[in-house]
C-alpha cells in the first residue's frame, strides 16, 4: 500500500446504490477518464463490491488501491495498468 | 385391486408414491443433475396428458413428478416413459436422484465438471438401499447453488489460492473482497523475497474463486484445484449442516473412494431410519472421519 497518485482524484459515492446499478455506474465513471487519470469509488462491502470489481475487471480496467471503510470499501481505479504511478 | 393390496414399499422403490386421493399415485421421474432432453420432456407431456391430469410438478430436487395417475395405469405409463429414456426416480430408504448445478461446462464460476460426476454417482449408487433416505449433490463452486451442505454427501468445486509476490502491487483489494475476511497482510518475507506478504487463514477460507478471479494483477493464482467432500447434511425435521470430510481432493478417483467409504461406513453404523448426519453425531465426527478416510485409503469396504 502507500502508493501516491498524480493529480486530484475525484470520488464517486456508490454506497447504498444497489446491484447491478452500482457496477454499471462504476464502469461508466472509469470510462470517461483520461488514460492516466484515476477515480476513487466508494462501494458497499460484500456482494456489491464483488459485483462492481468483477465488471470493472471484465471491462479491462484496473484497480490500483483499496482501503476498508465502515461497512464499505474505497477503491482507486483507472483505465490501464500504466496509469498507476507509484 | 385397492391401494392397500399393492406393495407400497416396492412401488416406492420405483418412484411411485400413494396420494391422499384413493387409487391415485405420484410418479417421480429421474433427472440426473436436473438434465433432460426435449424428446424426454415431450414424452412426459404426453404421459401426463394421457394418464395424469395434464400437469406436472417440479420437485425441489430437480425432478419432475406426474401426479394423479390411477393405480391401473402406473405400469403402462412407466413403459411409455421408459421407451423415451425417462427413468423412474426413487423414494424410501435408498439413494435418491443425484442433483447438480451446471458446473464448469457452462457456468463462469464453475471449478469442476458437475455433470460428469453426477452421472458417475448415479451409475454407482442410485436406488441402493440405505438405513434411511440418502441424497447426493454436486455443486461447481463455493457459491453452492445446489446446496451441497444440505445433502448426505455433497461435493463442492474448490480451489486453493497461492500468493505470487512478483505479481502483487500491494493494492489491498483482496483483504476487502474476501467474503470470509480470510486474507491478511503481514510484514516480512514469506520466502519469495518481498518485505511483506499476503496470507490466508486456512480455517476460515471456503476455497472460492473470488480472490483468484478478482485480484487485478493475477497475484492470487490457483494453487490446487479439486473437490471439497462434505458429509452428513440434511434438512427435514432435524436439520444438520454437512461437515467437511476432506478439502481440495484433487482426483475424481479419490472422491469416489471417499464416497464409497462414507456409504459403507453409514451402512455399518447407521440405525434404521437414522440419517447419515445423525449417525455421525451419535458416533462422533472425528471418529467417523478417521474411519472413513482410513477405509478410503485402504480401499476396504
Ligand atoms: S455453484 Fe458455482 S458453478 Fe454451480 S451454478 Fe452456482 S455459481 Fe455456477
Ligand atoms: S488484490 Fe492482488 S495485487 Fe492487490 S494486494 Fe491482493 S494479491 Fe496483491
Ligand atoms: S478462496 Fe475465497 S475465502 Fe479463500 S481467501 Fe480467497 S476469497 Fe477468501
Amino acid at each position: 500500500m502507500g502508493k501516491q497518485y498524480q493529480g486530484k482524484i475525484e470520488s464517486v459515492d456508490l454506497r447504498g446504490v444497489s446491484c447491478p446499478v452500482n457496477a454499471i455506474m462504476a464502469k461508466r465513471a472509469i470510462e470517461v477518464l483520461g488514460e492516466d487519470e484515476h477515480i476513487r469509488l466508494l462501494l458497499d462491502a460484500g456482494e456489491s463490491l464483488i459485483r462492481a470489481v468483477r465488471s470493472i475487471k471484465d471491462a479491462g480496467y484496473h484497480i490500483v488501491k483499496s482501503e476498508p471503510l465502515d461497512n464499505a470499501v474505497a477503491i482507486v481505479a483507472g483505465k490501464g495498468k500504466t496509469a498507476c504511478r507509484p | 385391486m385397492s391401494g392397500k393390496t399393492l406393495d407400497q414399499a416396492a412401488l416406492k422403490k420405483t418412484g411411485m408414491m400413494r396420494q391422499v386421493q384413493p387409487d391415485y399415485y405420484v410418479m417421480r421421474l429421474k433427472a440426473v443433475g436436473g438434465d433432460m432432453n426435449v424428446l424426454q420432456l415431450a414424452r412426459i407431456v404426453e404421459v401426463a396428458e394421457k394418464y395424469g391430469r395434464g400437469h406436472v410438478h417440479l420437485s425441489t430436487r430437480q425432478g419432475i413428478e406426474i401426479h394423479y395417475v390411477n393405480k391401473d395405469n402406473l405400469e403402462a405409463a412407466r413403459v411409455e416413459l421408459a421407451e423415451a429414456g425417462v427413468e423412474m426416480g426413487a423414494c424410501g430408504p435408498r439413494v435418491r436422484s443425484v442433483v447438480a448445478c451446471p458446473g464448469a461446462e457452462t457456468c463462469r464460476l464453475g471449478v469442476i465438471d458437475t455433470k460428469a460426476m453426477s452421472r458417475e454417482f448415479d451409475a454407482r449408487y442410485f436406488k441402493q438401499d440405505m438405513p434411511a433416505k440418502f441424497k447426493l449433490a454436486v455443486t461447481g463452486c463455493s457459491s453452492n447453488c445446489t446446496k451441497a451442505n444440505e445433502n448426505d454427501i455433497g461435493v463442492r468445486g474448490a480451489i486453493e489460492p497461492r500468493w505470487v509476490a512478483d505479481e502483487c502491487t500491494d493494492c489491498g483489494l483482496c483483504v476487502s473482497i474476501c467474503p470470509l475476511e480470510a486474507i491478511g497482510r503481514r510484514d516480512g518475507d514469506d520466502g519469495q523475497g518481498s518485505d511483506y506478504h499476503y496470507a490466508i487463514d486456512e480455517a476460515a477460507c471456503i476455497n472460492c474463486t473470488i480472490c483468484t478471479s478478482l485480484c487485478p494483477t493475477g497475484a492470487w493464482a490457483v494453487g490446487r484445484k479439486g473437490h471439497t467432500v462434505l458429509i452428513g447434511g440434511t434438512m427435514g425435521r432435524k436439520p444438520r449442516f454437512a461437515s467437511v470430510l476432506k478439502r481440495i481432493v484433487e482426483s475424481d478417483e479419490e472422491v469416489y473412494a471417499l464416497v464409497d467409504a462414507s456409504i459403507s461406513w453409514y451402512r455399518d453404523n447407521g440405525l434404521k431410519k437414522e440419517r447419515f448426519g445423525h449417525t455421525i453425531d451419535r458416533v462422533g465426527l472425528e471418529k467417523c472421519k478417521e474411519e472413513i478416510i482410513g477405509k478410503a485409503v485402504s480401499g476396504k469396504d
